[in-house]
């Protein structure tokens, strides 16, 4: 195809080697003697202490080491969780759904919100509601999203009586995200509980990547809706809405698609930062229990993890730019 | 400047920008207590006369702890940025003016490093450097260093083919000179808009961060503030309001401010 598609699929394994080495970084900074401790559930001699190292091989150079955890990661092992004495990638699997439901969710929110919300302030430019909704994105990327999460959860709780419903551990899942399985299970009542505990997190998440998604889309519009070909299209007498979906909004496919894909990496971080205050057990939550407990396994896993998505999330939205915009080739 | 005069979101930005710069400044005289006094006789107390906005569940004064944390986001915002700028200038420099393979190099790494969502980022750095304020600046520094990379090499491409840097190159200018007297005031303004936002999202970052626990525990910080504060927001809903409001509006001056500013240098970037 050409040097653009080899070049950006190059970039993956660039992108993974350095998360790699990013992830195993955190653990190597940590000194042997307390990773030795890690899930260790009785007292432990000095010899025994030393063994453990010396088994592991943590007092081997970073080459070596760096070696030996890319084995473990290739064999599934992503070490143990100090605080909770756990198999992290036992935990992983159990908790990244949760997270993925999170996320998925907010960015459909952002993505349908801001996209609708550009395309209208672009469309009716310089009207109160353009106004409006710019200052909505200005403020939106101003506010600390975990400040609005705790304002949100603290009013709907006080104002609205509605009490976050805790999570109950359901007695069946295939996927492990909980409106999913309740979809598969049938089960509309537990449908119904899994999409009200999902949408307030989805909404709060979603706040800065609408904010953010509208600016841009409200910027590729404008800059479309001036070209001949839509002047052109409206003098065949095609109608407004028309003329905006089939013609402006395929145009300006490109940069949205980018930045949706973006602030994927904002939403992941972002579920580190909020998934705690609404009680969401996810990977989010995990990590920023462990970050706070100084555990380094859990958050080398989480990291290791979200940043891996991440770029391979960004890989899909590039390769699909062709698909986007016919004029665009991978060479 | 009179552009910049124009724009009235720009000099509401700007106030609050002076605002904040000038209570970090003079904290320690404009706060009415210390900071990390807790009289027990006064805890728990909503906003009074005796204390603006009120006490938290130790018997400290917000409003002091307020002014104190200003103190730590300005220099927080500061030190990043400058981390930032330094070394993202000066990658850009060279990578634009050298060309070639090590340009290529240079940049799929910045690619790389501008891949990472910021805040994983700025965790792994952080758990690997211990957990301090110095820490969250170093971090949030890193972050930052694609931004300003890619920006200055954007502007080298540009100012490389001029015709005042053939010549100077013709009078035998040195490549120090050439880069230094020559080409880097000619990316000058984007830099200053960038500068200026990037704090903005320095601040915002770093609130996130010491929310999480990543700058110890002792440090006086708004969005440590918020952590600290997070369970108690039934009984002195200020204690959670205060802190937020304060990093929301910081950020949104600055935000303003250099919205304005990049309207004002060079309209083609807005």
């Amino acid at each position: 195809m050409g040097s653009y598609l080899a070049r950006r699929l190059l970039m993956l394994p660039a992108m993974l080697f350095a998360v790699s080495l990013l992830a195993f970084g955190i653990a190597w900074s940590v000194p042997p003697e307390r990773r030795a401790l890690a899930g260790v559930e009785k007292h432990v001699s000095p010899e025994q202490l030393r063994a453990t190292i010396v088994e592991n091989g943590w007092d081997r150079p970073f080459l070596v080491q760096y070696w030996r955890y890319l084995g473990n990661l290739c064999a599934g092992d992503l070490g143990r969780s100090i605080e909770r004495r756990s198999n992290v990638a036992t935990d992983l699997v159990a908790k990244f759904p949760a997270t993925i439901e999170l996320a998925l969710a907010s960015m459909a929110i952002a993505a349908v919100g801001g996209i609708l919300v550009g395309i209208a302030s672009a469309y009716a430019r310089g009207s109160a509601l353009d106004k409006a909704a710019m200052l909505y994105a200005l403020v939106g990327v101003s506010v600390p999203v975990f400040w609005l999460a705790l304002m949100v959860k603290e009013l709907i709780i006080a104002y609205l009586s509605v009490p976050l419903i805790s999570a109950i551990p359901p007695d069946t899942w295939w996927t492990r995200i909980e409106t999913v399985d309740a979809l598969i299970a049938a089960d509309p009542h537990r449908f119904a509980v899994a999409l009200r505990r999902l949408l307030i997190p989805a909404f709060v998440l979603a706040t800065v990547p609408l904010a953010v998604i509208a600016r841009i889309t409200r910027a590729a519009m404008l800059e479309v809706l001036g070209a001949d070909y839509v002047r052109t299209a409206r003098a065949k007498g095609l109608g407004e809405v028309a003329v905006l979906l089939r013609h402006a909004l395929k145009s300006a496919a490109l940069p949205i698609a980018t930045i949706v894909g973006m602030q994927l990496g904002y939403l992941l971080g972002g579920a580190v930062l909020t998934e705690t205050i609404f009680d969401w057990d996810g990977l989010g939550k995990y990590v920023a229990r462990a970050v706070l407990a100084n555990d380094f396994a859990p958050v080398q896993a989480g990291v290791l993890v979200m940043a891996s998505a991440f770029a391979l999330v960004n890989l899909v939205v590039d390769l699909s730019y062709p698909f986007l915009d016919p004029r665009v080739t991978l060479a | 400047m009179r552009a910049l005069a124009r724009s009235r979101t720009g000099m509401v930005g700007g106030a609050i920008v002076v605002l904040f710069v000038t209570c970090a400044l003079f904290a320690p005289w404009l706060a009415p207590f210390d900071p990390d006094e807790q009289v027990d006789a006064d805890a728990r107390q909503g906003p009074s006369a005796r204390h603006w906005m009120g006490t938290t569940t130790l018997g400290e004064d917000v409003a002091s702890r307020l002014a104190y944390g200003a103190r730590t986001s300005l220099v927080v915002g500061l030190v990043s940025v400058a981390i930032s700028l330094v070394i993202g200038v000066m990658i850009g420099l060279v990578a634009g003016y050298v060309g070639g393979w090590t340009d290529t190099l240079v940049m799929r790494a910045i690619d790389v490093l501008l891949a990472f969502p910021s805040v994983l980022l700025a965790i792994a750095v952080i758990m690997m450097l211990g957990r301090s304020l110095t820490s969250i600046m170093i971090a949030t520094g890193v972050v930052g260093i694609p931004l300003f990379a890619r920006q200055t090499r954007a502007g080298v491409l540009a100012t490389v083919g001029a015709e005042f840097v053939v010549a100077s190159r013709a009078l035998g200018a040195g490549h120090a000179r050439m880069l230094f007297v020559h080409i880097l005031p000619h990316c000058a303004s984007p830099l200053v808009v960038l500068a200026t936002l990037r704090i903005a999202t320095a601040v915002l970052e770093s609130a996130g961060l010491a929310f999480l626990g990543l700058g110890g525990s002792s440090i006086l910080e708004w969005g440590m503030m918020l952590a600290d504060n997070q369970n108690h927001y039934r009984q002195l809903p200020h204690t959670v309001i205060a802190p937020g409001l304060a990093i929301s509006a910081t950020v949104l001056g600055f935000n303003l401010f250099g919205d304005a500013l990049r309207d004002a240098l060079d309209p083609r970037l807005s």
